[in-house]
């Protein structure tokens, strides 16, 4: 900056402005019009401190709470991803410290998680109690809703219809909802959280008023084949159970499904669940909107010889596309499936000592060496292997949780309504 | 008034206190609001700024001398020299230490970069502001914006019962 000179020049001595003209600018913040205050509560970097920020005074609140402010504050921001649900695997459950609570789950926070939130808040306490023949074990997660179904103990009820409960354990609440009676002694091989139905001015985020549920259910029809048919439960006062139609078993379009015992969920990507199903390419797979099932088929070099003794995971990624991960020997091999044409190329490939994939999902690939119990996992992003991390802890299928969105500013606006009213 | 003074372009800026600035046209024009009006030919004269006191005013074009980029109009190659993440980071110390001000003064400095659309300073006042609400309690949030708090305490209650998370 060195060599730039700045002049500045007061002329103020023929001008006699009076003090009092002056416009004095705002002082305070109650003097900072709405467009300003809105342009800076824009930048607050999380929606805890958007909600703390909503709670200093009724007009911030007022602010926040427009719509139209926060389509735009998500615009900017992305769904603040808290940290994730990580299932425990029965055989480590034992080795977990006793501490009286469920362990079914761990919570396990995102250390870029910028506003850190008391974990205690993350606790699933509230749930209703299961009697002994049964726990509450995850299913899925979706924004800040998580999916349990009520797992029985005795083997045979193990595989049944479950009852359900969906919950949002931030704000404590949840919602049980029951089997459908006609659906009782169905096989189930899945369920899942979906967005809800109804499109309000909240952009139809998901939440305790608005979600779906959809459950995988195992059917038998004639000749002793099975098809697969999926059960969908929408919240709401005009909600309920819906049960679609099978997925025909016979005739052209069918969906024949393997042995029940075959079939095995192996992940998801952004609009698609999948299932393998025989030791062969034939993958069952859910489309997420328009809830019908198909048979996909992925190419032997990708998912691996009938005989080979592979395992691999469905993954996605921000992009879309669908990919696999899958040890191939000593190698942690990654496969795309190139958009539009259909074609699988090798995306990644890191080598590691022999392990078996235990999860994946976009982020990483938890696994353990072949022989052992420990863990480890693999970033996708860097290919770097570690196994310091706490989620490296917990051998199961990990969940993503978000913080609710939009923030719950509700109560309070009818309460001012009211009290208006009163006063009047 | 623009003037011609050692091969650059002068403007002068004036408050409507009465205080006149007379400032580079590179420097002006960090701001995109004064841009706009050179670019259509209405600066002939000298510019005034409404809304914006002297006191501000000076401050706000203290930030735009620091900020103008180095390589102007006069294509010395100032910028060659420096290494620019060297740069950056000397900014952003001088920045720091510029935004620290009193409240009054920095919701001023907001106002006035909306106003004269100028967007480094608009991101600095606002984060800055923004800083304070992320770091700190409800409670002295409040206080530091002095802003009262005007719910009623069941009302706080049923707040603080549906966010619980949110407020440790």
């Amino acid at each position: 900056m060195a060599g730039r000179r700045r002049r500045q020049r007061s002329k103020n001595k023929h001008k006699t402005a009076s003090r009092s003209d002056i416009p004095s600018g705002p002082t305070t913040v109650h003097q900072v019009p709405d467009h300003l205050l809105e342009l800076v509560l824009l930048r607050v970097g999380s929606s805890v401190a958007l909600v703390r920020a909503a709670f200093t005074c009724k007009r911030w609140r007022r602010l926040v709470a427009d719509t139209a402010f926060l389509a735009r504050f998500r615009s900017l921001h992305a769904a603040h991803v808290a940290g994730h649900y990580h299932v425990v695997d029965r055989p480590y459950r034992e080795k977990l410290p006793p501490d009286g609570n469920n362990q079914n789950q761990v919570f396990v926070p995102d250390p870029s998680a910028a506003d850190a939130i008391d974990r205690r808040h993350f606790s699933l306490d509230f749930l209703p109690e299961c009697d002994d023949s049964s726990s509450w074990e995850l299913a899925d997660s979706r924004g800040s809703l998580l999916l349990f179904y009520r797992a029985r103990t005795n083997w045979t009820g193990r595989l049944r219809f479950p009852d359900l409960v969906v919950c949002e354990p931030l704000s404590r609440r949840y919602q049980g909802i029951a089997y459908p009676p006609a659906m009782r002694l169905h096989l189930c091989f899945g369920a899942f959280l979906l967005d809800g139905g109804a499109v309000d001015e909240t952009g139809g985020c998901i939440g305790m008023s608005n979600f779906r549920v959809i459950v995988a259910v195992y059917e038998y029809v004639a000749h002793a084949r099975a098809a697969p048919r999926a059960c969908v439960f929408s919240s709401g006062a005009d909600g309920g159970w819906s049960l679609r139609q099978r997925a025909a078993g016979s005739g052209s379009g069918g969906v024949p499904l393997s042995w029940f015992g075959l079939i095995n969920f192996v992940g998801r990507t952004r609009w698609s669940l999948y299932w393998t199903m025989e030791r062969d390419g034939a993958v069952l797979s859910l489309d997420e909107s328009t809830l019908e099932f198909s048979l996909a088929m992925f190419p032997d070099a990708v998912v691996g010889w009938r005989d080979e003794l592979s395992t691999f995971w469905v993954i996605g990624g921000e992009d879309g596309a669908v990919r696999v991960v899958r040890m191939i020997n000593r190698d942690l091999t990654v496969f795309a499936q190139l958009q539009g044409g259909g074609e699988w190329v090798t995306e990644k490939v890191v080598r590691l000592r022999p392990a078996d994939i235990v999860a994946a999902n976009e982020r990483y690939v938890l696994l353990t060496p072949r022989g052992q119990t420990c863990l480890f996992s693999v970033e996708l992003d860097t290919l770097q292997a570690e196994s310091t991390h706490e989620r490296n802890r917990y051998a199961g299928a990990a969940y993503p949780y978000e913080l609710p969105w939009p923030p719950v500013l509700q109560a309070c606006c009818a309460a001012d309504d009211t009290r208006r009213r009163r006063y009047r | 008034m623009a003037t011609r003074e050692a091969g650059k372009k002068m403007i002068m800026l004036k408050s409507p206190d009465g205080m006149e600035f007379e400032v580079e046209e590179a420097v002006a024009m960090e701001s995109q609001t004064i841009r706009k009006m050179i670019e259509d030919d209405c600066a002939d004269t000298a510019i005034l700024i409404p809304n914006i006191n002297s006191k501000i005013l000076s401050r706000v074009i203290e930030y735009c001398n620091k900020h103008v980029p180095t390589t102007g109009a006069t294509g010395a190659a100032a910028s060659d020299t420096v290494a620019p993440a060297a740069l950056a980071e000397d900014l952003k110390i001088w920045d720091a230490e510029f935004i620290k001000v009193n409240r009054a003064t920095r919701f001023n400095l907001i106002q006035a970069a909306s106003y004269l659309n100028i967007k480094g300073l608009l991101d600095l006042t606002s984060q800055t502001t923004i800083d304070t609400i992320s770091d700190n309690s409800l409670e002295e949030i409040r206080s530091f914006l002095s802003t009262k708090n005007d719910y009623l305490p069941e009302e706080e209650q049923t707040i603080r019962r549906e966010n619980q998370w949110a407020f440790q």
